[in-house]
C-alpha cells in the first residue's frame, strides 16, 4: 500500500466515526443530552427504562471512537509538508486530537456504568452521569488546541497550491474561539448556556457536523493532490 | 496632521458619540424598573444608526462588494426586526 | 500608493478616481468569515435574550437596576474612540506606516480602559453577592459581557500584533491585509458592544 491510499484510510475513517460513533449516540436517545437539572429520582427512572438502548449505543460508542485517530493522522500527514523538516505543528495536531477523542471515548463508559445496574440508588446514577456529561460537553481544551495547530499549518503555508484554502484556517479560528462557550455548563443547570442548551449542544453540535463534513472533502482534495504531485516529481 | 483628522470618519466619530449620549440620556432619565416604550424603541433605533455607521465607515463596508454589504446588511435588518418585536411583545 | 484607489476611507480622493475605485474587501475575504459568524452566534444571544426577558419582565427590569450605567457609557464612549484610533492608524499604514503606530497604540490603551472598567465593575457586583447564579438576567450579563470581554482581549492581541507591523519599513500586502483584517475585527468587537450596552443596561 501507497501513502497514499493509506492517507486516503484516514479519511475514510473520519467517515466512519461520523457514521458509526455518531450512530452509537443517536442510538443512546441522547441527542440532545438529557437535562442537568432533573432530580436523581427522574434520572434513575429514564436509565430503568432506556437501560438496553443505552447500552447499546455505548457499546458503538465506545468501539468506534478510535476511528477519530486515523483522520487525525491523515490531518497531520496533509500539514507536515508545510513546516518540514519540523514537526511541532503536526504532532500538535495529532497529540490533542488524541486528547480529543478521549472526551468521545471515556464518557460513554460513565453512561454504560449507569444503565449497566439501573436499580442502583438514583443519586448514584446520577453523579456517574454528571461526570460523563460534563466530560463529554465541557472538555473542548484539547479541539482548541487542535484546531488552532491546524489554523497555524494553513496561515503558514506558503506553496503555490497550499494544502487548504486560508479561509479554512479562518473557519478554524473562529470554531477555536466560539468553543470557548463549552465551559459555561460547568456554572449552570438550566438555560441555553447549560450542557443541553441551545448554545451549548445544538448550536456547537451543528457547526461541528457541518464542518467535519466539509474538512473531510477538503482533506481528501488535499490527499489526492499531494499524490499527484508525488507522482509528477517521481516522473522527473 | 489635518488632513488625517478632517475626514469622514472623524465626523462618524463624532456622530456616533453624540448618538451614544442621546441613548445614555433617554437611558438614564427613566423610571427606573418600569417599562418605557417610547425611550426604549428609541435606544433601539439609535443603536441600529451608530451600528450602520461604525459598520458603514469604520468597517469600510461603504467600499466592499455588494455581496458583503447584502450580508451584514441583512444581519443588521433582520435582528434589528427581531429586537424591536420581541421587545413590543412585552408591552402590555 | 498615493492615489491608491483601495482606500474608500480617504475623502481627499478625487472624485472620478473615487467613482471607479475599485470594490474593495478590508483585509482577507476569510476574516469575514469569523466576523460573519462571530455575528450570527451574538445576534442569536441578543435575540434569545429578549426572548426570555418576555416570559419575566419584572424580574429583569427590577435586576436591571443594580447595573452602573455609568460605567457602561464610559466603556462604550472607549470603545468607539478606540474604533476610530483604528481606522486613522489603518488610513496612516496605506500613506505612510512610520506614522500609524501611535494610533494603534491609542487603541491599544483604551482596549485596557475597557477591561480595567470591567474588572471594577465585575468586583463591585460580586461584592454586593450578584453573581452568575444569582438569577437569570445575571447569568446573561455575566455570559454576554464575559464573552464580550474575551473578543477585547483577543482583540488587545491582535492590536498588539498590529502595532508590530506598522514597526516595519516597508510591510507587504499580507501585512496590509493583517491590519485592514485586525480593525474589522476590533471594529466588530465595538459594534457587539453597541447592542449589548443598550440591551442590558439601558432598555427598559
Amino acid at each position: 500500500m501507497n501513502t497514499t491510499q493509506m492517507k486516503l484510510l484516514g479519511v475514510w475513517s473520519g467517515v466512519a466515526f461520523c457514521a458509526l460513533w455518531g450512530g452509537g449516540l443517536l442510538l443512546t436517545g441522547w441527542i440532545p443530552p438529557m437535562p442537568p437539572n432533573l432530580e436523581a429520582e427522574a434520572v434513575a427512572t429514564l436509565v430503568q427504562n432506556r437501560s438496553l438502548q443505552i447500552l447499546l449505543g455505548v457499546a458503538f460508542m465506545t468501539c468506534f471512537a478510535v476511528l477519530y485517530l486515523p483522520w487525525t493522522i491523515t490531518l497531520s500527514e496533509i500539514i507536515r509538508p508545510i513546516e518540514a523538516p519540523g514537526r511541532f505543528l503536526a504532532q500538535t495536531q495529532v497529540l490533542s486530537g488524541l486528547m480529543a477523542q478521549v472526551t468521545f471515548f471515556i464518557p460513554p463508559y460513565l453512561f454504560a456504568a449507569a444503565a449497566y445496574r439501573p436499580l442502583r440508588n438514583p443519586e448514584v446514577t446520577q453523579a456517574l452521569l454528571d461526570v460523563g456529561w460534563l466530560m463529554f460537553i465541557t472538555g473542548i481544551g484539547p479541539f482548541i488546541l487542535q484546531y488552532t495547530a491546524l489554523a497555524i499549518a494553513i496561515f503558514a503555508d506558503k506553496r503555490e497550491v497550499p494544502a487548504f484554502p486560508r479561509w479554512v484556517g479562518y473557519l478554524q479560528v473562529w470554531i477555536s474561539v466560539s468553543f470557548i462557550c463549552a465551559l459555561i455548563p460547568f456554572f449552570l443547570k438550566s438555560g441555553p448556556f447549560s450542557w443541553n442548551g441551545m448554545f451549548v449542544w445544538w448550536v456547537p453540535a451543528s457547526i461541528f457536523a457541518i464542518w467535519f463534513v466539509g474538512i473531510i472533502i477538503f482533506a481528501r482534495k488535499a490527499v489526492l493532490r499531494d499524490s499527484c504531485s508525488e507522482f509528477g516529481k517521481s516522473l522527473s | 496632521m489635518r488632513e488625517w483628522l478632517v475626514d469622514r470618519t472623524t465626523f462618524v466619530w463624532l456622530l456616533s458619540m453624540l448618538a451614544t449620549s442621546l441613548s445614555w440620556f433617554l437611558g438614564v432619565n427613566q423610571e427606573p424598573a418600569v417599562l418605557n416604550a417610547t425611550a426604549s424603541a428609541s435606544i433601539i433605533l439609535i443603536t441600529f444608526f451608530k451600528m450602520y455607521l461604525v459598520m458603514g465607515n469604520f468597517m469600510e463596508l461603504r467600499g466592499a462588494p455588494w455581496s458583503l454589504r447584502i450580508l451584514c446588511g441583512t444581519w443588521m435588518a433582520v435582528l434589528c426586526a427581531c429586537m424591536l418585536t420581541l421587545y413590543c411583545l412585552v408591552l402590555p | 500608493m498615493e492615489n491608491s484607489p483601495l482606500s474608500s476611507t480617504d475623502a481627499h480622493m478625487p472624485a472620478k478616481v473615487k467613482s471607479v475605485a475599485k470594490k474593495h474587501i478590508p483585509g482577507e475575504p476569510g476574516v469575514w468569515l469569523f466576523l460573519l459568524g462571530d455575528m450570527v452566534i451574538f445576534g442569536l444571544f441578543f435575540v434569545v435574550f429578549l426572548y426570555h426577558r418576555g416570559q419575566d419582565v419584572s424580574l429583569y427590569l427590577e435586576s436591571q437596576r443594580a447595573l452602573d450605567q455609568n460605567i457602561g457609557i464610559v466603556n462604550t464612549l472607549l470603545l468607539l474612540t478606540s474604533s476610530w484610533f483604528v481606522v486613522t492608524g489603518v488610513r496612516m499604514a496605506r500613506k505612510d506606516v512610520s506614522r500609524a503606530g501611535v494610533w494603534i497604540a491609542l487603541a491599544f490603551g483604551c482596549g485596557v480602559g475597557f477591561v480595567i472598567n470591567k474588572f471594577f465593575e465585575y468586583q463591585a457586583k460580586l461584592r454586593t453577592g450578584i453573581t452568575l447564579f444569582t438569577n437569570d438576567f445575571y447569568m446573561y450579563y455575566y455570559i454576554f459581557t464575559g464573552l464580550h470581554l474575551w473578543h477585547v482581549i483577543l482583540g488587545l492581541g491582535i492590536l498588539a500584533y498590529m502595532w508590530h507591523l506598522t514597526r516595519l519599513k516597508s510591510p507587504d500586502s499580507q501585512s496590509i491585509a493583517f491590519l485592514e483584517g485586525g480593525a474589522s475585527f476590533w471594529h466588530l468587537v465595538d459594534v457587539l458592544w453597541i447592542i449589548l450596552f443598550p440591551l442590558l443596561y439601558l432598555l427598559r
